[in-house]
């Protein structure tokens, strides 16, 4: 045993300065089941040539096992997860092993984000609110915990029930991080996404509305917050706004966005002001749209297809764009199908090189139990979200049948009481755009779509109802 | 095609933002508006403008040329008005290629009015936007406003005496200082929070007889001429504005300027007046504070 450590000491140094995988080591190594010491080696080994994905698994044998390789191999694991920015299967083991401790402070804090990442999405929402709270708020990994845990505190299945005000002043502290490159700006925009939610669940319309008018156009995350803005405003009795918002979702720049829901809202908006010709043409071309595709997912989620298909699914860009709709872009955009996708890159490059370097032996066999283990949660998280996108298209195109039944009723209501709406409305005339600020730019809009524009659209819309109803009551 | 119109052509042609989406059910509805409302990214309002138009060429002259360079102060009140104060100078002041034609080929020279050059000066005038616009260039978007100004100065002026020849260069005397009115237009373009292009067309109006050179009435120059035809310009018995010594020695060239006397006397002689415009075309670069 020792002399095998010492081997592969010497075969590691090489392997760094060759900056590649010894054949040698390769060659050698015995399989990491056999002992935890054989596993950290390996591990190591494969780091130093800067085999991170195929290094997961051997440190997770070690990790595993009481004894004197655990804690370098724990700490060797979540130094390879943060080069590579895993979230699929590190998180899963540390979840799975949560006495494991790190010895340094940073990755503790690492080790207890993952952990509380992980509980939060397996819906264990006490174990990962603990963990979430014990990362202290000067660690650079305090805003993504701090916003991981502002939606664990509003969320509704959390024991003992949501608390709101910490949710909110959570999600209020993650603003006032600065810095943090792409990612820091990620976490500050989702966490005002979410502020903007919680506050409409709140009722809080005009403070929900300006919520979601701070969310970075910057963000993958603003498409989404455009069109939910729609919601307060709507609420709050600013049916020209609410459509302004929403219409801004057609624009060809968001085509990689998926907003099936923004269809729905603006329907509801014209069937409020008894524009029914209006939500007629706008239902007709959702269902037009999205019934063939709810069809299509709903043949794709009961089919149950391998891990593989479903990957290539979102993988080949050939089966991404059949799906249509923006919906390909946006699974290749959520963040968990996106770090599968990349670990699975990553692997298939480092297996490459592997076998390049000879036979490949045990390390080999660990990349391959690895990369099963990638593509069979890509493509659980891959099956998740389109039963998510299937079931929610369901909801809409039966939430569509809905307003047109309302519809009808509202068109018969009008002949029974022997109104013309044709005269009606060209006797209405509409009522004014508002005129803006001076340091506002009007534009007009001509079918043109502008980058820069969008998200500030607004909407004057006749009233065609006999008589104001009350608003009707959304989400 | 002028300068201006190579702008607007490339404004029309960059105008297009994006390919069209698919058909918007609400597009052809009567019942139903759009407008962007969209908050200016770069405000103007209260801010300081400073254009340097360093070289501006005369377009259109008759009988002078006139090349100058221009420094404008902007000062924005509001996202519509400003303020602009605009010294200029002109460095190239000189009788128009039409106006030398016609001395050396028919003898005829311009009257003496028209035959007027602006040296210097400074205006200023109230700047209104009223039109904003913006189109697509270099991966991003470009705005600009369609600017108007008018507004009043003053500007020190001259006049040729002596053509350019053999014996030498042109001399010039002084018209003194005259009102100069000004009316402009053109385009603003933005570049980011601080930087701005102006390309304008402005006319710089001024009017007048010429009454006096180098501060000398009809005369003075009278008195002077006959000093000359006694052997010396002393200047003894004429008014205290009259520069002597704008006619005494000679120049660089050799050029005796007691031959000016004779020539100023003549224009001032000439009597009548002249509205003379020198229309240039300004093309400045300016920072915004």
């Amino acid at each position: 045993m020792r002399r095998l450590s010492v081997l592969a000491g010497v075969l590691c140094t090489l392997a760094c300065a060759r900056k590649g995988p010894s054949p040698e080591l390769l060659a050698v190594a015995r399989a990491p089941e056999a002992s935890p010491s054989d596993a950290l080696a390996l591990g190591q080994a494969l780091q130093a040539a800067r085999l991170d994905a195929a290094s997961i698994g051997p440190l997770r044998t070690a990790a595993s096992r009481p004894g004197p390789a655990q804690a370098p191999a724990l700490e060797a694991l979540l130094g390879g997860q943060q080069r590579l920015d895993e979230q699929l299967l590190v998180p899963a083991f540390l979840a799975a092993h949560p006495d494991l401790v790190p010895a340094s402070p940073e990755l503790q804090e690492r080790a207890l984000l993952l952990r509380g990442l992980e509980a939060q999405r397996t819906g264990a929402l006490e174990e990962a609110e603990t963990a979430l709270r014990r990362i202290p708020p000067g660690s650079p990994l305090a805003p993504r915990a701090r916003y991981a845990l502002g939606i664990v505190l509003s969320d509704p299945r959390r024991p003992g029930g949501p608390r709101m005000q910490a949710a909110l002043d959570e999600l209020q502290a993650v603003g006032g991080y600065a810095g943090g490159g792409k990612e820091g700006a990620e976490t500050r925009a989702l966490a005002q996404l979410a502020l903007a939610r919680i506050l409409y669940g709140l009722r809080q319309d005009a403070a929900s509305a300006a919520a979601y008018d701070r969310v970075s156009r910057d963000s993958r995350v603003w498409p989404e917050s455009l069109f939910e803005r729609g919601y307060p405003r709507f609420r709050s009795g600013d049916d020209g706004g609410a459509l302004g918002t929403v219409h801004a979702t057609r624009a060809p720049q968001l085509r990689d966005a998926f907003l099936p829901e923004a269809r729905i809202l603006e329907g509801t908006v014209l069937f409020h002001a008894c524009l029914y010709p209006e939500t007629r043409a706008v239902l007709d071309s959702f269902t037009a749209t999205y019934r063939p595709l709810s069809e299509r997912l709903r043949t794709l989620v009961d089919r149950r297809a391998s891990a593989p298909e479903e990957v290539a699914l979102v993988a080949d860009p050939a089966q991404r764009a059949s799906l249509g709709e923006g919906l390909g872009a946006s699974l290749l955009a959520e963040p968990r199908i996106a770090a599968g996708l990349r670990l699975l890159q990553t692997l298939e490059a480092e297996r490459a090189q592997l076998t390049s370097a000879g036979p490949g032996g045990p390390a080999l066999e660990q990349l391959d139990q690895v990369r099963t283990e990638a593509e069979q949660a890509t493509a659980q998280s891959v099956h998740a979200r389109l039963a998510d996108v299937s079931a929610s298209l369901r909801d809409l195109l039966e939430q569509a049948d809905v307003l047109r039944f309302e519809m009808t009723k509202g068109e018969k209501e009008l002949l029974d009481a022997d109104v013309d709406q044709r005269k009606l409305l060209a006797s209405r005339a509409l009522p004014p755009l508002p005129s803006g600020g001076a340091a506002d730019e009007r534009w007009r809009v001509d079918g043109e779509w502008w980058s820069d524009e969008i998200g500030f659209e607004r909407a004057t819309l006749k009233d065609g109802c006999p008589a104001r109803k009350a608003t009707p009551s959304v989400r | 095609m002028t300068v201006l119109g190579a702008l607007l052509l490339v404004t029309a042609l960059g105008a297009a933002p994006e390919p069209a989406p698919p058909a918007d059910p609400l597009g052809g509805s009567p019942n139903v508006q759009f407008r962007v409302l969209e908050p200016k990214p770069f405000p103007d309002a209260l801010r300081h403008e400073l254009t340097l138009q360093p070289f501006v060429p005369q377009i259109g002259s008759t009988f002078t040329t006139h090349w100058l360079s221009s420094l404008t102060y902007t000062f924005h009140a509001t996202e519509w008005l400003g303020l602009r104060v605009q010294p200029f100078w002109v460095w190239h002041a000189q009788r128009s290629r039409f106006s030398s034609e016609l001395l050396s080929r028919v003898r005829q020279d311009a009257a003496a009015p028209s035959s007027v050059m602006l040296q210097w000066g400074a205006i200023a005038a109230p700047e209104w936007s009223p039109i904003r616009g913006k189109f697509t260039a270099f991966g991003g978007i470009v705005r600009y406003g369609f600017v108007l100004f008018a507004g009043a100065g003053v500007g020190g002026t001259e006049i040729e005496l002596k053509t350019s020849d053999a014996v030498g260069p042109a001399t010039y005397g002084s018209t003194g200082l005259r009102m100069v009115a000004t009316g402009g237009a053109g385009f603003r373009v933005q570049l980011g929070q601080r930087w701005t292009v102006r390309l304008e067309v402005q006319d710089l109006i001024h009017w007048g007889g010429v009454s006096h050179i180098n501060g000398c009435n009809a005369t003075d120059l009278q008195t002077l001429d006959a000093q000359r035809t006694a052997g010396v310009i002393t200047g003894a018995g004429v008014s205290g504005q009259c520069n002597v010594s704008a006619f005494q020695g000679s120049t660089g060239a050799g050029y005796d300027r007691s031959n000016d006397v004779s020539i100023a006397r003549a224009k001032v002689n000439e009597g009548g007046t002249d509205t003379l415009h020198v229309v240039g075309v300004y093309l400045g670069f300016g920072v915004e504070l």
